[in-house]
């Protein structure tokens, strides 16, 4: 027989459950609603700032020159949509890279991945490729290389890293590639506008400086690899916060470790240099979007916060995009430095 | 055992020395030609001359500086991976240099008032920064990680900051893009010649004047290090004597930034690799890592300038070391 006070116990925890998913569910439905909300809202803004005035750019959707597209039109299109496609590969990436590291602090960013993908980009364009299959593939190829840095570092340290030292790991290896780009940049001059666009990230900058030739099909190609990622972190989500747990209780769960880490690293490996091709250098995004989502959803099951993650992560760089229409000065992707330092100073100096 | 020590300082200053004739052998001319011209006094541009001489002076200077610096700082906060440039002080520096070039134009490289009001723009600078992390060191919170993930946080920021203010996105006139050209070099780390003679000399001699009172108090420093209770103890007082130290490194700091802006990352490997070859004890690790982060400055300087590279030195001189850097990483505790 239970005496009184486990029963109450009980029941105060059940209560306490049941209290917790409702406000979960309110949560996700509010966020769900008012996305198509704000993304609405946000796309009237970017046709009414390139169709010249609101009035005129609705004029502009509903009359022959939408289908004209033209110029001016077609550029807001495309930041607008490359900056969703590249946030949602950020956070996916950034999703793989914590969980492969173990580290809540790990992102594209501070892990270098962003620096040895646009080394390898500069190098294809100093080599004279300019084709979109060959940008892709040069990509693709910083993108491993960093991968395997971040392997033997992982991997064949004596003990487990700490948070810090992967971190300063990170940066080590964002100097080198830094170091190698500026080499090539200086060899060549006229790849110095690229150079800077890239580093200074945001799509309006790559937009106009990089993309001259076809930026539609550069866009979905980094669509489809970003989709075929997010597939894979939607397969491995289960696997992922498994292995939060400890290898050992994961493998009690029935989850092939090693599957996952193999899995993550195809992950970062496809989605980090399709995002940097479209979208740049955009430090924090991946931090920001999952870690609030984790505090606002207060649970660490990907399969739940994903969604959430990817919402935000996309609220927060379309923030970016509206106040760079208001403020040109500030190139987008700044924001989301400046909204994401001061949450990593957060999560270091409470969670860590 | 005293020899074998002098032996370490000994190939040190001859590396040091030997970059050092490298660099002034012009590229193209050897070393002796240039001796025999300026034997036979017929130098053909004393510019080049002058100029090299002056860069040479601000990579040795900015690179022992900023080791000192992040050697003291790793002392006062016991953390081995605190650094200027890592806990944000750096950059805060540069983020005042350039708001006050764009503010006051194109005399801060002249020889005018605002030039001279340069140097105390950025002690007022790193004064600030020093100020907080000292806050933060106060209470023993430093000899964490958080302590060391926070400041990489704001390094970011304001690097992002620094990057976005002198890479303008819309059209600007002529004169401003000479002059954001010309502030560029804080960014990155560029060493140029561009600074005024009486300028490198007050840096020069404030950061030796500080070397020599560090050497002064180098006992008071151990102590500190190993224990405060017993420093406390040994009846020093330790707060006033962290306030003295943390002053020293904010000067420092400042210095190094009006000669050759941010240097990524120098001052935690300068001296990690001066505590491998000579333990830690401040009288021989101070001098070592100021002589090791000169000298790395300048092998950086040589393949940049003489070999003509032009790779901001700020990122170039610690991607030399970094291999060993990640090793460390990976195989110590």
């Amino acid at each position: 027989m239970h005496t009184n006070e486990e029963i109450t116990g009980q029941t105060y925890l059940e209560n306490k459950v049941k209290k917790m998913s409702k406000r979960n569910t309110i949560i996700k439905k509010i966020i769900l609603f008012s996305l198509p909300i704000v993304i609405i809202g946000f796309f009237f803004i970017a046709v009414s700032y390139y169709g010249g005035g609101f009035r005129d750019g609705l004029g502009k959707m509903f009359s022959k020159e939408l289908f004209n597209q033209t110029y001016q039109f077609n550029t807001g299109m495309w930041i607008f949509f490359a900056t969703i496609v590249g946030s949602i590969g950020l956070v996916v990436a950034s999703m793989s890279a914590q969980s492969l590291t173990k580290n809540p602090l790990a992102d594209a960013s501070t892990l270098g991945t962003i620096n040895s993908v646009v080394f390898l980009l500069l190098i294809a364009l100093a080599v004279g490729l300019y084709t979109f299959v060959e940008r892709y593939i040069f990509a693709v190829i910083g993108g491993g290389i960093s991968a395997i840095f971040l392997f033997v570092i992982v991997f064949y340290s004596k003990r487990t890293m700490t948070k810090t030292k992967v971190i300063l790991a990170g940066l080590a290896i964002s100097i080198i590639f830094k170091t190698l780009s500026f080499f090539i940049w200086k060899q060549d001059r006229t790849l110095g506008s690229v150079f800077s666009a890239y580093t200074l990230g945001g799509a309006e900058n790559i937009y106009a400086k990089t993309l001259t030739k076809n930026p539609w099909m550069n866009l979905l190609i980094s669509s489809i690899l970003i989709f075929i990622g997010f597939v894979f972190s939607m397969i491995n989500a289960k696997g992922m916060t498994a292995l939060e747990l400890g290898d050992d209780k994961a493998k009690g769960l029935g989850i092939n470790a090693k599957k996952v880490r193999i899995i993550n690293v195809l992950v970062l490996v496809l989605t980090i240099p399709s995002a940097v091709v479209i979208v740049g250098n955009v430090a924090f995004i991946g931090l920001i979007s999952i870690h609030s989502a984790r505090l606002l959803l207060k649970s660490n099951n990907m399969q739940i916060t994903i969604s959430i993650s990817l919402l935000i992560g996309i609220i927060v760089s379309l923030f970016g995009l509206i106040m760079f229409f208001l403020i040109p000065r500030f190139t987008s992707s700044i924001w989301t430095t400046i909204i994401g330092s001061p949450l990593l100073i957060y999560l270091a100096w409470r969670r860590l | 055992m005293k020899w074998k020590i002098l032996l370490k300082y000994a190939l040190l200053a001859l590396i040091t020395l030997s970059i050092t004739f490298l660099i002034l052998s012009f590229s193209g001319v050897n070393f002796g030609y240039t001796i025999d011209k300026i034997v036979k006094g017929e130098i053909i541009s004393i510019n080049l001359w002058e100029n090299r001489l002056k860069i040479i002076l601000i990579a040795f200077f900015s690179g022992g500086s900023l080791a000192v610096a992040g050697s003291l700082l790793q002392k006062m906060t016991k953390n081995e991976l605190a650094d200027i440039s890592i806990i944000g002080i750096g950059s805060i520096n540069i983020i005042f240099i350039i708001l006050y070039v764009l503010i006051f134009g194109k005399n801060v490289f002249g020889n005018g008032f605002s030039a001279a009001f340069l140097p105390v723009v950025t002690l007022i600078a790193s004064l600030l920064a020093t100020f907080i992390i000292w806050l933060f060191a106060k209470n023993d919170n430093a000899k964490n990680n958080k302590f060391i993930i926070v400041g990489i946080a704001l390094q970011l920021l304001f690097e992002g900051l620094s990057v976005m203010l002198v890479n303008p996105t819309q059209k600007i006139s002529k004169e401003q893009s000479e002059l954001i050209a010309q502030i560029k070099k804080y960014t990155v780390g560029i060493i140029d010649a561009n600074i005024q003679w009486w300028l490198l000399i007050i840096c020069i001699s404030v950061t030796l004047i500080l070397l020599i009172i560090i050497m002064f108090l180098r006992h008071k420093i151990d102590l500190i290090e190993s224990s405060e209770e017993l420093a406390q103890g040994l009846g020093i007082n330790v707060t006033k004597m962290k306030k003295i130290i943390f002053t020293i490194v904010a000067i420092l700091a400042a210095t190094e930034a009006i000669m050759a802006g941010s240097i990524a990352l120098l001052g935690i490997l300068a001296p990690a690799i001066a505590r491998k070859l000579f333990k830690n004890k401040t009288m021989y690790i101070l001098p070592a890592s100021f002589l090791i982060g000169g000298a790395l400055v300048l092998i950086a300087t040589y393949i940049s300038v003489t070999l003509e590279t032009q790779i901001p030195v700020g990122i170039l001189s610690t991607t030399i070391i970094i291999p060993y850097f990640i090793y460390t990483i990976i195989r110590s505790k």
